[in-house]
C-alpha cells in the first residue's frame, strides 16, 4: 500500500508537471568534508578511467585526465594520484573520528566504482593502484548496505525525497531528476525531461560523440605514440582528448553538485535518526581501517568464507531493520505509508481493564479498534508504542469484523513509565523501533557462537560414521519407537 | 538421492513406512548427516518427532530439535507430549515469550526459558528455534548427539552455521518445492554461491559436501493422487512421489440444493473427482487487491456450507464447517480484503498468506492465484515456492480463484532477470516454468471453469 502513496505521488508531480515531495525530513546525510566523484570510462573498457572529476561539496573540481586509458601506465599513474590525495582524506576522516563520504552522479557511476574497486584492490603490479582500490573498495562494499552514508547516489539521494512524474526506472539519470525538480519556465517538463536526457550523466559518454569526435583524438594520440612523435606533439594530443572530455565531465560535476545544492536548499529537517546513521559509519569506517587490518595491510578476501558471509549478513539485515525503523517512524510521509501498509498499527483504546493475578502483580489489558484496511499484525506479535518505545505489549487476539479489527493488548512493558491507558486515547504501534546498539550485541554474539568453525562449514571429507551401538540395527526400529506412544 | 522404492510395487502405505524405518536406521549406523527432501504432506514432523523419540527412548541419548519459528517450535512439542506422555520434553524459549494455552497442560513437557535450566546432561530432547538455540550458551549443557532441523529448507545457511556444531549428527528435514528463506537484504555479493549465507541450508550443505546422504519421502499423506498428478511435475521435477490415499477415496458432495451460483460449476467438477480445479473471472488488471474476487473466495466457501458440503476422508464422513476451510493468498492486503468480507459464522475460515500457510492444511483450500488480476509478474508472484504451497495444502480439494489471461500474462512476460556466474539457480525462470506448467496442465484437464 505504501506504494500506492508513491504512484499518488508520482501521478500529482505528473499533472503538475513538477517533482513532488515524498519525504518530511532529510534522510541522507550531507558530510561538509564529502568528495564528489564522477568517473568517465572509456566504452568497451569497463575497468578505466577516461578522465575523472573530483572535488569537494560546492568547490571546483580537479579534472584527471589519460589520452588513451588502455595504455596501463598512464592509466596507472591516475589511479595512484587519485589514490594519494585520498588516502590523505581518509586519513584526516580517521583523526576526526568521522567517515569519508563519496557523491556519485547516478547507480550507474557507482557500479563502475564497484568493478573499479573489485578490479584495482587485487593489482600486484603498483602498491599504490593497489591502495586506491582498496579505499574505494570502503565506499563501494558499503553501497548495499541500508542506512549507509559512505557511497551516495545523487539520483537515489534525490528519489527518496522526491516523486517525479516518470517511471522509477528513468529516474536514474540525473538531468532528468534535476528537471523535474526545477522545471525550467516556459517549457514543457517533458521537453525539458527529453532534453536533459541528451547530456550523459553515469560513467560512460555518448556512443555518438564517441565515434566521431572522441575516437579520431585518441587515435591521433596512439599513432602519434607509435611513430615516436616528440612529447610536445603527444602532449597537444593529449590536450586534445582531454578538450573533448572534460565538457561532459563537467557538465556531470556539475549536476551532483546542484543536486547536493538542491537538497541542501529543500529546508527539510534532519532526520531524527540521523546522527545515528552518521555515527554508525563512522564506526565502520575505524573498522574497515583498524579491526580489518587495512593499517597492517592484510589483504581484502575477494570471496567470503562462511564465517564472514554469516558476519555481512547479519550487517545487512541489522541495518535494513534499523534504517527502516528509523526512517517509518522519523518521516512522516513514511509514517503515513507505514500506516496504509498496514506496518503501523493506529487505533483507539478500548476496554482498558486491570486484573490483579497475585499479591504483587496485576495484568494489564485493553482492546485497540483499528479501521485500517490492511495490518500486518498476528497473534503472540510484540509491538511497541511508536512514540514512546518503552511501552510494549503483547498481541492476545486479532478480530476481524467488516472493516474494523479489534486486537487485544496485553501490556508486556512500561505501565509505569508511560502510565495506564484510558479508554478513546488514539495510539500507534510499530514492531520495533531503531536500536542503533543491536549489531555490536550481535556481532559479538557471532563471534562466540562461530568461534570454532563447524565442520558442516569446512571444505573436505564428511566425517566417517560412527554405529551408536555395537549390536547390529534392528529390524524394525520403527517398531520400537511406535512402542513408547 | 536414494528414492525408497522396492523391486515389488509395495502399497503406498509400505513405501511410506518403509522411508520412516531407512531414515531410523542411518542414527543406528551413526550416519553424520542425512538430508531427507519431503514432498508437501508426507509426514515431516512424523519423522522428526520419531527420530527424536529414538533418540531419546531407544538409543537413550540427547536430542535437539532446531525449528525456524515459534510457532513450529510449540507445534512439535505439542505433539511429542501428547504422542508420548510417558517420555519427557523440554521446550526452550525466550525469557518473556508467551506460551500457547495448548502448551500449558502436558505434564512432560517442561519449559526451559535460560541455558541453565536446559537439561544438563543426560538423555534428553529440546525443543527451540534456531536462534534461540544460536544464542543460547552451549557452556551450560552437555553437547547433543543428535540434530534435527525441522522445515529446514526455510532456514539460511548463515543461521545454520550458528547451531551445526551443537550436536555429533544431523539430519535437515524439509520441503525442497516450498518458500526458500526470506531474506529481505541485498545479497549480490554471494548470488553466485552455491553455498551462500542466504541458501537453504540443506543445499547449501550439498554444495559444500556432495557426498551427504540424501533419503526422500515417497509418499503424500496429505494430497490425493489427482492432486499429485499436477504437483509433482511441475514443483518436484527431481522428487517423485506418490499419494496415500486411493483414487476417489476422499471427496466432497453436497448433500442440499441453494439457490444457484456461479461457483456451482466448479463444485459440480470437484464432486466429480477433482480435486484441483480454477474458477477464472472475467480478465480485469486489477492492482493488489481485487474486491471481485474476494467476494468470490467468499461466495465459494458461503455456497459450499449453503449446499451441505461433506468430506469424506479417512473413512468418516463429515459436514464441512468453516473451520475445515482455508484461504490462502499472495498478500496480506488480500488476506485483510476476504477476512473482512466472511459473514458472521464464518469467522473460522482460516485466511493467510502463502507463508504463513506453510506446514498447515484443511480439507477444502480456496487459492487467490498470485498473478490474478497482474499487469506484470515479477519474482514474487512468480515464485514457484508460493504457488506451491498455495496449491498444497489441502487434503481433498482445492479451488483456485483468479482473473482470466494469467497464461498469456506469462507469455508475455517471460523471466530477464539477470543470470548469475557460478549459480545455476534461476528462481524466476524456475517459478515462470512452474506457472506454465500448471496453468497448462489445469487447461489441459479441463479444469479451467469460466464464472459468468
Amino acid at each position: 500500500m505504501s506504494t500506492n502513496l508513491d504512484l499518488l505521488a508520482r501521478l500529482l508531480a505528473y499533472r503538475d508537471g513538477r517533482a513532488q515531495r515524498r519525504a518530511s525530513h532529510c534522510q541522507v546525510a550531507i558530510h561538509p568534508e564529502a568528495r564528489v566523484v564522477c568517473p568517465l570510462a572509456m566504452a568497451g573498457e569497463d575497468t578505466t578511467i577516461h578522465i575523472v572529476a573530483c572535488g569537494p561539496i560546492g568547490g571546483p573540481p580537479r579534472v584527471l585526465c589519460v589520452p588513451d586509458p588502455r595504455k596501463r601506465d598512464p592509466q596507472f599513474d591516475l589511479f595512484a594520484r587519485l589514490g594519494a590525495d585520498w588516502a590523505r582524506w581518509f586519513e584526516g576522516c580517521r583523526r576526526a573520528g568521522t567517515y569519508p563520504q563519496l557523491w556519485v552522479s547516478s547507480g550507474a557511476a557507482a557500479s563502475h566504482l564497484d568493478v573499479l574497486a573489485d578490479r584495482l584492490r587485487y593489482n600486484r603490479l603498483r602498491p599504490d593502484v593497489k591502495r586506491f582500490g582498496e579505499l574505494l573498495s570502503y565506499a563501494t562494499g558499503r553501497l548495499p548496505i541500508a542506512g549507509q552514508q559512505a557511497l551516495i547516489t545523487a539520483t537515489g539521494a534525490l528519489a527518496r525525497h522526491w516523486a517525479t512524474g516518470q517511471q522509477a526506472g528513468e529516474d536514474e539519470h540525473l538531468g532528468a531528476v534535476l528537471a523535474w525538480i526545477e522545471p525550467p519556465a516556459g517549457v514543457p517538463v517533458m521537453e525539458a525531461v527529453a532534453a536533459a536526457e541528451l547530456e550523459p550523466m553515469g560513467a560512460k559518454t555518448d556512443p555518438a560523440f564517441d565515434e566521431h569526435t572522441l575516437e579520431p583524438l585518441v587515435r591521433a594520440y596512439t599513432d602519434a605514440a607509435r611513430s615516436g612523435a616528440p612529447t610536445a606533439v603527444l602532449d597537444r594530443h593529449a590536450a586534445n582528448v582531454q578538450a573533448a572530455l572534460e565538457p561532459v565531465v563537467l557538465r556531470i560535476y556539475a549536476a551532483t553538485q546542484r543536486a547536493i545544492a538542491v537538497l541542501q536548499a529543500a529546508g527539510l529537517p534532519p532526520l531524527l535518526d540521523l546522527p545515528a546513521l552518521e555515527a554508525r559509519e563512522a564506526a565502520e569506517f575505524e573498522s574497515f581501517v583498524r579491526v580489518l587490518g587495512r593499517d597492517r595491510g592484510w589483504p581484502l578476501a575477494l570471496r567470503d568464507g562462511p564465517k564472514a558471509a554469516a558476519f555481512g549478513l547479519a550487517t545487512r539485515e541489522d541495518a535494513l531493520q534499523t534504517a527502516g525503523a528509523a526512517v517509518l517512524l522519523g518521516d512522516r510521509v513514511a509514517r503515513a505509508g507505514g500506516r496504509l501498509a498496514g506496518r503501523v498499527v493506529v487505533g483507539t483504546v478500548e476496554s482498558p481493564a486491570s486484573v490483579r493475578v497475585a499479591p504483587y502483580r496485576v495484568v494489564h489489558r485493553f482492546e485497540l479498534v483499528s479501521r485500517q484496511p490492511v495490518l500486518h499484525v498476528r497473534v503472540r506479535d510484540e509491538l511497541c508504542r511508536a512514540d514512546d518505545g518503552r511501552l510494549r505489549v503483547l498481541v492476545e487476539r486479532v478480530q476481524r469484523r467488516g472493516a474494523e479489527t479489534r486486537l487485544s493488548l496485553r501490556l508486556v512493558t512500561g505501565q509505569r513509565a508511560v502510565g495506564l491507558l484510558a479508554a478513546g486515547m488514539e495510539l500507534e504501534f510499530v514492531a520495533g523501533r531503531p536500536n542503533w546498539d543491536a549489531i555490536w550485541r550481535v556481532r559479538g554474539h557471532l563471534k562466540t557462537a562461530l568461534a570454532a568453525r563447524p565442520w558442516t562449514h569446512t571444505p573436505g571429507a564428511l566425517p566417517a560414521p560412527t554405529p551408536v551401538a555395537t549390536t547390529p540395527p534392528p529390524a524394525d526400529p520403527l517398531a520400537l519407537v511406535e512402542a513408547l506412544r | 538421492m536414494t528414492v525408497l522404492t522396492a523391486a515389488t510395487q509395495p502399497s503406498p502405505a509400505e513405501m511410506a513406512d518403509r522411508a520412516v524405518r531407512a531414515v531410523l536406521r542411518t542414527q543406528w549406523d551413526g550416519e553424520p548427516v542425512v538430508r531427507l527432501d519431503s514432498p508437501p504432506g508426507a509426514g515431516k514432523t512424523g519423522v522428526v518427532e520419531r527420530l527424536a523419540v529414538q533418540s531419546l527412548g531407544v538409543l537413550g541419548e540427547r536430542c535437539m530439535i532446531a525449528t525456524m519459528t515459534n510457532e513450529q517450535a510449540f507445534d512439535v512439542a505439542r505433539r511429542l507430549a501428547s504422542g508420548y506422555p510417558r517420555l519427557d520434553f523440554t521446550l526452550f524459549v525466550r525469557d518473556g515469550l508467551a506460551l500457547p494455552d495448548h502448551l500449558m497442560g502436558f505434564g512432560n513437557l517442561a519449559v526451559a526459558r535460560r541455558s541453565r535450566e536446559v537439561p544438563a546432561s543426560g538423555p534428553a530432547v529440546v525443543i527451540a528455534n534456531a536462534a534461540r538455540w544460536s544464542w543460547s550458551d552451549a557452556t551450560q549443557f552437555a553437547p547433543f548427539d543428535l540434530q534435527v532441523v525441522d522445515e529446514a529448507f526455510q532456514l539460511p545457511d548463515h543461521r545454520f552455521q550458528q547451531i551445526a556444531a551443537r550436536a555429533r549428527r544431523l539430519v535437515l528435514v524439509g520441503d525442497p518445492g516450498q518458500i526458500p528463506p526470506v531474506v529481505a537484504c541485498e545479497i549480490e555479493r554471494w548470488q553466485a554461491d552455491p553455498a551462500g549465507p542466504h541458501v537453504a541450508c540443506p543445499k547449501a550443505l550439498v554444495a559444500r559436501h556432495p557426498t551427504v546422504r540424501r533419503l526422500a519421502l515417497p509418499v503424500s499423506r496429505r494430497l490425493v493422487p489427482d492432486t499429485v498428478r499436477f504437483i509433482q511435475p511441475a514443483f518436484y521435477p527431481e522428487l517423485p512421489f506418490r499419494a496415500l490415499s486411493a483414487p476417489g477415496e476422499r471427496r466432497l458432495s453436497t448433500t442440499c440444493p441453494a439457490p444457484a451460483s456461479p461457483v456451482d460449476p466448479a463444485i459440480a467438477l470437484v464432486e466429480r473427482g477433482a480435486s484441483l480445479v480454477q474458477l477464472e473471472s472475467p480478465p480485469l488488471v486489477s492492482g493488489e487487491v481485487d474486491e471481485d474476487l474476494a467476494d468470490t473466495l467468499v461466495a465459494l466457501a458461503r455456497q459450499l456450507v449453503a449446499r451441505g458440503a461433506q468430506v469424506r476422508d479417512s473413512g468418516q464422513v463429515l459436514s464441512l464447517t468453516p473451520g475445515m476451510l482455508g484461504v490462502v493468498c499472495a498478500h496480506v492486503a488480500q488476506v485483510n480484503a476476504v477476512r473482512e468480507r466472511l459473514p458472521r459464522g464464518f469467522e473460522d475460515v482460516f485466511v493467510e498468506t502463502a507463508d504463513r500457510f506453510q506446514g498447515l492444511e484443511r480439507p477444502i483450500m480456496l487459492v487467490y492465484h498470485p498473478l490474478s488480476g497482474r499487469a506484470d509478474a515479477d519474482q514474487f508472484h512468480l515464485d514457484a515456492g508460493r504457488l506451491c504451497v498455495a496449491l498444497s495444502r489441502h487434503r481433498v480439494a482445492c479451488f483456485v480463484v483468479g482473473r482470466a489471461g494469467i497464461e498469456e500474462l506469462l507469455l508475455r512476460y517471460a523471466p530477464t532477470g539477470e543470470r548469475v556466474l557460478g549459480s545455476d539457480e534461476d528462481r524466476e525462470y524456475a517459478g515462470w516454468r512452474a506457472q506454465v506448467g500448471i496453468a497448462q496442465r489445469l487447461r489441459a484437464a479441463g479444469r479451467c471453469v469460466p464464472l459468468r
